[in-house]
């Protein structure tokens, strides 16, 4: 079965049939996986490292590490998580911090030409607040409002209820009202 | 405006920040394909556990597994010299005489819908096993330790060797990982499915552990020299994927030395106080480089904590200066390399008997480019 879209329905595989796939062999599915999750993965790096440039490099990397440790991941359905959790971990790790701090200077002259790698404040603020949501709201949020995926969407995905999936979504919300309130939305 | 549509509002103007890119599944495809065919870069920042990885969880187990069937071929050589010309020896035989052989040289090839691609070169010999992998990263596993240097020989990630991981197993069970466990009866018993005037064929299905990705293995052996010449491993892949090692015995020898785990020597050297002064270190063995100064101390980092870190600076030939970092995260006894344009800078920082001071090692590489950005001093 598939999401509706539009007058047509599209197969929508789920993140772990696409996992076993790549296992088996069909590498490229794993581009599939890579699209899914690609601006979640930029989102949790950029939420650590504060600029789009290094994030970038640092999702480009997630996924990399992701498909080369693919077959050692217990549960394929898991593969969201999993892939945030190493995108968490890899821009954390000291060679981006490095990158970072070692262009430090640079960049604060480089910043009052190019402004692009930045958030600003409001949107930085918002997703910090995502990043501090439960794992299973923070996916939902990434997949609803990063890769605009509907509540159907998302439920093929990560193969959980559309129900769980909104209420899910609903709960994120209020939280993020909860993390947001001192901030004017 | 209430506050659910103002959060609605900013979760979609975030999301459209985040999409604002092309998708990079293009560029991921194409590093995984480069680094599959063995030519991705070692040299960006962190990549080290990458390509550890990836010799761990694909290359090495494999090579080794094919390096400990070609011992106990061997080994069966002389054992069936006085035989029936192999066509009726059972793969026990080939198991039992596995650990009495010792040299073996080999090559693990890739095909892959992409196309062939060498993946590694192999030895093992007295026990240890040497890989080196096409962009020059080589590992040495002594049976106790495993260690790997870059192509400059640098020390990158040393651990638990992979033979000493299982516990009572042989050496055959645990670098092949169950997939010819010398416990399992069905493959005991296999005796060749081909015999040919110069050949003998055994085939495996996949055993357990390996049914996920392996469809089937199958290992050509010399019908005279009972040498196996090949072993391929067929994956579940509708691309028709599979592992070929190739199996070589005229290679001569590596000396004893080509096996020992060995470190690149220090440039420079030196005992630097965490949170103390700078100290200048002597690298006047860098090419176009005289010292680097080093500070360590602890920085605290939002969402993270405090960590270790480090500035540097290089001093050049002719007494001008370049920082390469600032605030750089390290970490106790793992190498440390840092990347920072045209200069290559490795240290490891080693704890010494007093606390709060750690003995320095370091290493500096000039690539091309490197004269610029210096600052008079």
């Amino acid at each position: 079965m598939g999401a509706v879209v539009g007058d047509f329905e599209v197969h929508v595989q789920a993140d772990a049939e696409l996992v076993k796939a790549v296992v088996g062999g069909e590498r490229r599915a794993f581009a599939e996986l890579v699209r899914r999750y690609e601006r979640a993965v930029r989102g949790v790096a950029l939420s650590v490292l504060g600029d789009s440039h290094a994030a970038e490099d640092v999702a480009q990397d997630c996924f990399v590490i992701a498909y080369e440790k693919l077959a050692e991941l217990r549960k394929p359905e898991a593969f969201g998580y999993w892939v945030l959790k190493i995108a968490r971990r890899e821009a954390i790790s000291r060679g981006r911090l490095r990158v970072k701090m070692a262009s430090l200077e640079e960049s604060k002259i480089a910043a009052a030409q190019d402004c692009d790698g930045q958030l600003d404040e409001g949107l930085q603020e918002v997703l910090t607040a995502v990043m501090k949501l439960p794992r299973h709201e923070r996916q939902v949020v990434m997949l609803k409002y990063f890769n605009e995926q509907s509540i159907r969407g998302i439920s093929k995905m990560t193969g959980r209820a559309m129900g769980t999936v909104s209420k899910q979504l609903s709960r994120a919300h209020k939280r993020l009202r909860g993390i947001l309130k001192r901030t004017e939305l | 405006m209430s506050g659910e549509e103002k959060l609605e509002k900013r979760l979609e103007q975030l999301g459209r920040a985040m999409a604002g890119r092309e998708s990079m599944a293009g560029e991921v495809m194409g590093r995984i394909e480069r680094l599959e065919a063995g030519t991705a870069s070692t040299k960006r920042v962190g990549s080290h556990t990458k390509t550890w990885s990836k010799i761990m969880n694909r290359g090495f187990v494999k090579y080794a597994a094919a390096a400990v069937i070609v011992i106990g071929v061997v080994g069966l050589f002389a054992w069936l010299m006085g035989g029936n010309g192999g066509a009726s020896v059972a793969w026990a035989g080939v198991a039992r005489r596995i650990k009495q052989v010792d040299h073996v040289h080999f090559y693990e090839i890739k095909r892959r819908a992409s196309g062939l691609k060498v993946s590694l070169e192999g030895w093992h010999s007295q026990g240890k096993v040497v890989g080196i992998k096409s962009d020059g990263t080589k590992y040495v596993d002594d049976g106790t330790t495993q260690t790997v240097y870059d192509s400059d020989g640098f020390q990158i990630r040393q651990g638990d060797s992979e033979f000493a991981k299982i516990k009572g197993r042989t050496l055959f069970e645990t670098i092949t990982h169950g997939l010819l466990d010398y416990g399992k009866q069905e493959f005991l018993t296999n005796v060749p499915s081909s015999v040919g005037e110069d050949f003998l064929i055994y085939r495996f299905d996949a055993p357990e552990k390996k049914a996920k990705w392996v469809k089937e293995v199958s290992i050509t052996v010399g019908r005279n020299s009972l040498l196996p010449v090949q072993m391929k491993v067929y994956r579940k892949d509708p691309k028709d994927s599979y592992d070929l090692y190739i199996f070589d015995y005229t290679e001569a020898e590596k000396p004893a030395e080509f096996f020992e785990a060995k470190q690149r020597p220090a440039q420079g050297e030196a005992d630097v106080v965490l949170g103390g002064k700078e100290v200048v270190i002597d690298i006047s063995d860098s090419p176009g480089v005289k010292a680097v100064v080093i500070r360590l101390y602890e920085k605290e980092f939002e969402n993270i904590g405090k960590l270790k870190v480090l500035d540097a600076t290089l001093i050049s030939t002719e007494d001008r200066t370049r920082e390469i970092c600032r605030g750089a995260p390290w970490k106790v006894n793992k190498a440390n390399k840092l990347k920072f344009g045209p200069v290559d800078f490795k240290f490891l920082v080693n704890p010494s008997s007093e606390k709060d001071v750690y003995h320095v090692e370091c290493w500096c590489d000039l690539l091309s480019g490197w004269q610029r950005g210096w600052q008079e001093n």
